[in-house]
Parts: structure tokens; sequence; C-alpha cells
């Protein structure tokens, strides 16, 4: 006999139940960008002439508007899925206060 | 990226400001923190597209607003990276669960199932069977292995979720498998999610051995066509798969700007091993497993160019291809014949096996450095590393634009499947890329 379209089934729930992430807070931030060094760091989405050359145009208006800020511009090695610890490190080594690090699409 | 972000900041304690698409920063802020990253990054938007715009646009999306905080973008970056943290970019340790995916769904009406399944963008919105107790636990009799064994933990893009057995039955019930199937489902189910990424990938799922007799699959006449009921659902059992259990999601999860319709099926395909010329091995056999294992390989890749017509005298089938192969991004290569191509390249040409065959494609298709580097994928991938003077990119980065190189100079990287019902001496050259082969008869 054909089942009603009214009857109620019961059926299996496709979807898996997904695991959230640990928490982890952000580090302090600075009073003020005066002074500092920024790093910009590439991480080569999308060739070496994308963030490279948008990080060139954030150091011009740094050296128009804040003179006191030091930028270095830096790819990281390997493409945008690898890790980079050694450039990581040299951000650090090399007197970084902070970063900007992109440009991801 | 924001990985490398968190690096920063967790490691290294320099407060760190993530760039990215708008897209890409809902994302960020979303999804990648709750289930992947866990810290708060503070992102700027960059309007897109960025690559292989001039420094004068650059210019004006420095100058401009950042569309994700509204603010003047060096305004916002500036914020981001001096403004003190709130409570929540302060909290430390493991949030409250997640609320758990109940095994059964409420009970309700036919109609009211499948339109809730389209709604959660749980179909590839063709008809769906819905998966009842009874129809998966007919699904289930198709393996050995218990419901709740996990297969595979997909972390990407995000939640560490279980794809159990079950799962992947209820995945097949929903494409209209028969419990037959259920090993080359669960082989295949170790390797989903499909290709994600904004350039709009596809997979190919390529099945080897005796399993493709056992369950019916056609590696004949029409192979890949939508003529078999195996190869069809197999296929599409993947992508139902990566976006219930994976739960990628358009838009959430997956930002692929064209899409690709290769992935209802996945290219899905049996070898025609009965056809191989003598000395061809299967690809599985070429990878490494014996002739009788039967072996599920998938890989990704984006596009297919047909010979479209048969082949001619005067133009051998090997050097059409390698014309046709100068139009792919040099990544990876597989080739697939029909066995009238197999055998006029062995007869005629030489070929004594597919090895011969990939080293000839190696040493023979050249493009221009131009060319080669103006692919995106490419540039992105390997430019950084012609910059720190690896080769063979170096030398080619270097390279005057219209100088010959060789982008397919890794013979491992070409691959050849023989396929077909010996019609027409047709072929694809396609730019997929296989990865490592399971063997099916694990899951059985």
């Amino acid at each position: 006999m054909a089942k009603s379209k009214a009857e109620l089934i019961t059926v299996l729930n496709p979807a898996a139940t997904g695991k959230y992430a640990e928490r982890v807070p952000l580090s302090p931030r600075l009073d003020t960008l005066e002074g500092k060094t920024l790093y910009m760091l590439d991480i080569n989405w999308g060739g070496p002439e994308a963030a490279y050359s948008v990080f060139e145009q954030m150091q011009n208006w740094f050296a128009a508007n804040m003179p006191s800020v030091k930028t270095v511009i830096k790819r990281k090695r390997g493409s945008y899925m690898v890790p980079d610890e050694a450039t990581w490190k040299e951000v650090k080594d090399g007197g970084g206060d902070a970063a900007i690090v992109g440009i991801s699409g | 990226m924001s990985r490398f972000a968190k690096i920063l900041e967790q490691q290294y304690g320099i407060p760190t400001v993530g760039a990215a698409a708008e897209t890409m920063v809902k994302y960020g802020t979303g999804y990648d923190f709750l289930y992947t990253n866990g810290m708060p990054i503070r992102y700027v938007a960059i309007p897109f597209p960025v690559a292989g715009q001039p420094a004068s646009v650059h210019k004006r999306y420095v100058e401009g607003i950042d569309p994700h905080s509204g603010k003047p973008m060096m305004t916002a970056i500036i914020d981001a990276l001096t403004k003190p943290l709130t409570e929540q970019e302060k909290f430390a340790g493991m949030p409250p669960e997640a609320m758990p995916e109940p095994r059964l769904l409420k009970p309700d009406t036919e109609e009211n199932l499948h339109h809730l399944f389209k709604d959660k963008d749980w179909t590839d919105y063709n008809p769906i069977v819905l998966p009842t107790e009874e129809r998966v636990a007919a699904m289930l009799k198709g393996t050995s292995h218990k419901p709740d064994e996990v297969v595979n933990t997909i972390s990407w893009p995000g939640g560490a979720r279980d794809l159990t057995v079950e799962k992947a039955a209820v995945a097949a019930v929903m494409a209209g498998a028969k419990p037959e199937y259920m090993p080359v489902i669960l082989a295949v189910a170790t390797q989903v999610p499909f290709g994600n990424s904004t350039s709009s990938m596809a997979n190919m799922i390529v099945v080897n051995g005796p399993i493709v007799k056992e369950i019916g699959m056609n590696p004949g006449t029409n192979a890949m066509g939508p003529h078999n009921d195996a190869n069809a659902v197999i296929g599409r059992v993947f992508t139902i798969l990566s976006k219930t259990v994976g739960n990628l999601h358009s838009g959430k999860t997956t930002f692929s700007t064209l899409g690709s319709n290769l992935q209802y099926n996945n290219v899905t395909i049996a070898e025609n091993e009965d056809l191989l010329p003598e000395g061809w091995q299967p690809f599985h056999v070429q990878m490494g497993f014996k002739p009788g294992d039967s072996v599920v390989t998938v890989g990704t890749g984006w596009t297919y160019i047909s010979s479209v017509g048969e082949v001619q005298k005067a133009y051998p089938p090997q050097k059409l291809m390698r014309d046709y192969m100068r139009s792919l991004t040099g990544l990876g290569a597989t080739i697939v014949m029909d066995p009238t191509v197999a055998a006029l390249l062995k007869d005629t040409q030489g070929f004594n096996s597919k090895q011969d065959l990939s080293k000839w494609f190696s040493e023979n298709v050249e493009t221009t450095a131009e060319s080669y580097w103006g692919n995106g994928v490419v540039s992105t991938m390997f430019a950084s590393l012609a910059l720190q003077g690896l080769e063979p990119y170096a030398t080619s980065y270097k390279a005057p634009p219209d100088t010959l190189i060789k982008p397919f100079n890794n013979p491992r990287a070409i691959q050849v499947l023989v396929v077909g019902g010996a019609i027409q001496t047709t072929w694809f050259v396609t730019d997929f890329r296989l990865g490592r082969g399971v063997l099916v008869d694990d899951w059985k």
C-alpha cells in the first residue's frame, strides 16, 4: 500500500558535529605606532606583484603621514600554504613591534 | 594566512593585523575563528582584485575605505594594532561545546524533509533518496565495518568532523547507491572533502582492479558519460559527503568564484584494463599495487581538453596532445585516452609503456616563460621560490618572456589512463593531479 504523503518518517542526519577550536588571546596592543617598526609580510598569494605592491603603497602612506614609523616589507619563503618559521623569527629579531600579514584572497 | 598571524601573536607577542579579501575576512572572523584558529585575529579587508592591478589601483585601495570596518584603510590598520583588547579578545581556553548534531532528525513528512535537505545545502540539488534507518541499515550490509568506525576526520576547513561508516552510508543512500558500492564509497570517503579553492577546482576519481567488474562500473563506451549507475553515483557521493560531513557550503566555507560542473560527478572513471596494450600497466599497478588489488585514486584539477576528432596519420597523437598540454598549468597532468589511441601510440609511435609516453611529454611540452608565469596559480605557488633563487624556477623567472621552457619537467607528474570503448581515436588532456591510491579491499 502506498504511503500517505502526510505520514511522518524518521531519517538519519547526514551532518556531523564540529568541534570548536581552543581560544587563544591576542597579544597586547601597542600604545602607539609612532616610532615603532612595522613589518609587512607578503604571503605570496596572487604572485609577487600583488600584496607586495599594496604594501609599497602603505609604506608610501606611512612615509608621508607617519614618518616616525619604520616599515619593512618582506616576502615569506615558499607559497602561501607553507609555514616559514625563519621569517617570523626574523621579524622578532629585526625589532618588529607590529605586523601586517596578507593578502589572502 | 590566519595561522601565520596566530604564530606571530602567540609565539612572538607581535600585534598583527590580517589583510584579506572581504569574503575571506568574513570566513576568518567567523568559521575559521570558531573551528580552526581560535584566535580573534583583527583584519582589514582589501578590495579585490589585487593581482594584476597597477600600482595606481593599489594606491586607491590604501587611500580608500576598509570594507570590513568602514574606516579609512590606514586608520583601520593603526586601530587594529593599537586599540586595547576587548574581554573576548583576551579569552583563553575551551569555549562551550558546539551543539551536537543528533543522529536522527525530527520526524517529518517526506516533502518537508526534502525541503529541509535542500535548505541545509546537504544535496547537489538533484533529487535524493531520504536516508531512513531501514535504507541506511541495508546500505551498511555492503561492508563489514562497524557503523561508528571513523573513516576520516575532516579538519579542512575546520571542525575536525568525524566521517563515520554510517555517515558514508547515509550519503550513499541519498545518492542512490547500491550496497555493493560501499567498499568503493568508503575508500573514496577517506579522501573527502573536494578540492576547495577560489580558483574553482574539481576532482577526479579513478577506479582500478577487479572491483570495477564486481560492481558493474563501465570502463568502455561512454565511460565518462551519464550511462552507468556505479560511475554516476559514486562520484556524486563524494560531493554530498563534502557538503554534509565536510560542511562545505558556498559563501560560508567554499568560495570558488566560478565553481565547476565537474563536481556533480567528480570525473569518476574506471580504467579499461582489458584493452591496455601489451606492456602498458594499469594505473594502480604503476603506483605499486598488485594487479588483483582494487584501488581508488582521487585527484584535483580544473580542466580537460578534447582532441575532438580522430587521430590523423600526418600528425601523431602525442604531438597534438603536446600542443594542447601547452594550455595547462604545468602543475601535473592526466591524459585520458581511448584504447585505440593507446594502441596507435604503442604500435606506430613506439611507446612501449605509459612511462615512455610521460617521459616524452616531460621533454617535449614547451611553453614560453611569459605564459608559464602568467598563470596565477603557478605564480602564487612558485614565484616566491624563484625569488629565493631555487631552480628550476629561478632561471625561467628571469628569462626573457619568449624563452621556451618545459613546464612538465617531472614525468612522474604526468599520468596516463586508458578509458573508453575503442570506437574512435579520441583523447582528453587534463590537468588533474592524482594522489595516493586507497585500497578498496580494506573497506569490504
